[in-house]
C-alpha cells in the first residue's frame, strides 16, 4: 500500500537528481542551483516529519495534496530545466537528451505511482491515461531503437526535409 | 591556496552532494518507513455478534440493539423448586467469516446469603437444528452453602458463516428460596 508521503519521497530523491546533475553540468547552470536543489529536497524531509508528527490531525485527503503538491513542483523544476536548456542556452541536443533521459521517465513514473495509488483510494483516473501513456511509451521506445540502430535516419530526415523546403 | 583549489574543484563538489544526497535519502526513507510501519485501527462490525432470540424479551435483553458485541440479561428469573428454561435467552450470529467461540467465566457474586437460594444456573449453545454445541456452562451449588461448587469452562467450538446459535439458560432455585435475591454474572464471548 502507497502512503501520500511516498509522493514526498519520490520528490525528494528528483530534487537530488536534479542535484547532482546540475552539478555534474555546472558550465551550463548558476553555480547556486545544485545547492538550492538541496535545500529543496531537506525541505521534503521536513514535510515528512510534519507528516509523521501530525499523522493523526491530517487527513488522508489533506496529506495527498500537500504531498502531490510538492511532486508537482519537483517536475515543474525538471520540465523548467529542461526549456531552459532548450529556449534560453540553445543547448538542442542536451536538451533532447534531458528529456529522453530525465523530463520523460520521471513523469512516465509519478503518473504511474499517482494513479497506482489514485486506484488503490478507489478514485480512479481515466483509464485513458493509461492507455495514452502506454502508446506514448510505446513511440518513444521505437524511435529511439530505431534511431540507436541507424543514426543515419536522422540525417535522411532532416536532407528530406530541406529539399522539400526548396522545392 | 591549494586547500581552496581543492574545495572548489568540479569533483570536491561532487561528492560533497553526493554525500549529503545519500544522507538526505536515507533519513527519508527511514522516516517514510516508520510511517508506513505505523498501524491505524479502523473500528467495524463485529462479525460475530449478539442478536435477538425468541426469549429476549423475557430475559430482558439490552444492548447496542442486541446489534452490539455486548447484551445484558436483565430479567432472567428462578423460581423456588422449578427449572425455568429460557429457549433463546439470546442468539449468537455469524455474519463472516467462520470463528471459533467459547464461553468464559468473568465474575458471579459469590459468598453471600443470596447464593445459597440457588441450585444452580446452566447457558448452553444451541445450534439452529436445535442439537446443543460444546459443553454445559453451569454455575452449581449442590450443597446449598453461600459459594458456588466451581466456575465453568468451555472449549472453542466453530461456528460457521452465517450461522446463528441460540443461548439456552436454565436457572433453578431451592425449595425455600426467598424473594428478590440477586445474582449477578458476567460471561465473556470469546472469539477467534
Amino acid at each position: 500500500m502507497i502512503l501520500p508521503e511516498f509522493f514526498a519521497l519520490l520528490s525528494i530523491d528528483i530534487f537530488l537528481l536534479l542535484s547532482l546533475l546540475t552539478c555534474l553540468l555546472e558550465e551550463r547552470f548558476p553555480k547556486a542551483i545544485p545547492y538550492i536543489y538541496q535545500i529543496a529536497a531537506l525541505i521534503g524531509f521536513g514535510h515528512l516529519l510534519v507528516s509523521r508528527e501530525f499523522l493523526t490531525v491530517f487527513g488522508e485527503d489533506m496529506r495527498f495534496w500537500y504531498n502531490f503538491f510538492y511532486l508537482l513542483v519537483a517536475l515543474g523544476n525538471i520540465i523548467a530545466i529542461n526549456l531552459y536548456l532548450a529556449v534560453e542556452k540553445k543547448l538542442w541536443t542536451l536538451a533532447k537528451a534531458w528529456s529522453g533521459a530525465v523530463t520523460f521517465p520521471i513523469i512516465v513514473i509519478s503518473v504511474f505511482f499517482v494513479s497506482n495509488y489514485s486506484f488503490l483510494q478507489g478514485a480512479e483516473f481515466p483509464t485513458l491515461i493509461l492507455q495514452v501513456g502506454l502508446v506514448a511509451s510505446a513511440i518513444v521506445m521505437g524511435v529511439s531503437i530505431s534511431i540507436f540502430l541507424s543514426p543515419d535516419l536522422l540525417n535522411k530526415l532532416k536532407r528530406r526535409k530541406e529539399v522539400n523546403r526548396w522545392k | 591556496m591549494e586547500i581552496r583549489k581543492i574545495l572548489y574543484r568540479k569533483e570536491t563538489k561532487l561528492v560533497t552532494l553526493l554525500l549529503t544526497s545519500l544522507l538526505i535519502a536515507t533519513a527519508s526513507a527511514t522516516v517514510y518507513y516508520s510511517l508506513v510501519m505505523q498501524s491505524t485501527v479502523t473500528t467495524q462490525a463485529p462479525e460475530v455478534k449478539f442478536v435477538a432470540g425468541n426469549d429476549s424479551n423475557e430475559a430482558g435483553a439490552t444492548g447496542g440493539d442486541l446489534t452490539d458485541s455486548w447484551v445484558r440479561l436483565g430479567s432472567l428469573k428462578a423460581y423456588p423448586n422449578v427449572t425455568l428454561t429460557y429457549d433463546q435467552a439470546v442468539n449468537i450470529s455469524c455474519t463472516g467469516a467462520n470463528h471459533q467461540i467459547k464461553l468464559t467465566h468473568s465474575s458471579i457474586t459469590d459468598g453471600t446469603d443470596a447464593v445459597s437460594n440457588f441450585t444452580s444456573i446452566k447457558f448452553e449453545l444451541i445450534a439452529a437444528n436445535g442439537s446443543q454445541v460444546g459443553t454445559d456452562f453451569t454455575y452449581n451449588n449442590a450443597n446449598g452453602d453461600n459459594n458456588w461448587d466451581s466456575t465453568p469452562s468451555m472449549d472453542y467450538i466453530t461456528i460457521h458463516e452465517d450461522e446463528e446459535w441460540s443461548v439456552k439458560v436454565t436457572t433453578t432455585a431451592v425449595a425455600g428460596a426467598a424473594a428478590d435475591q440477586v445474582i449477578a454474572i458476567v460471561i465473556n464471548l470469546d472469539i477467534q
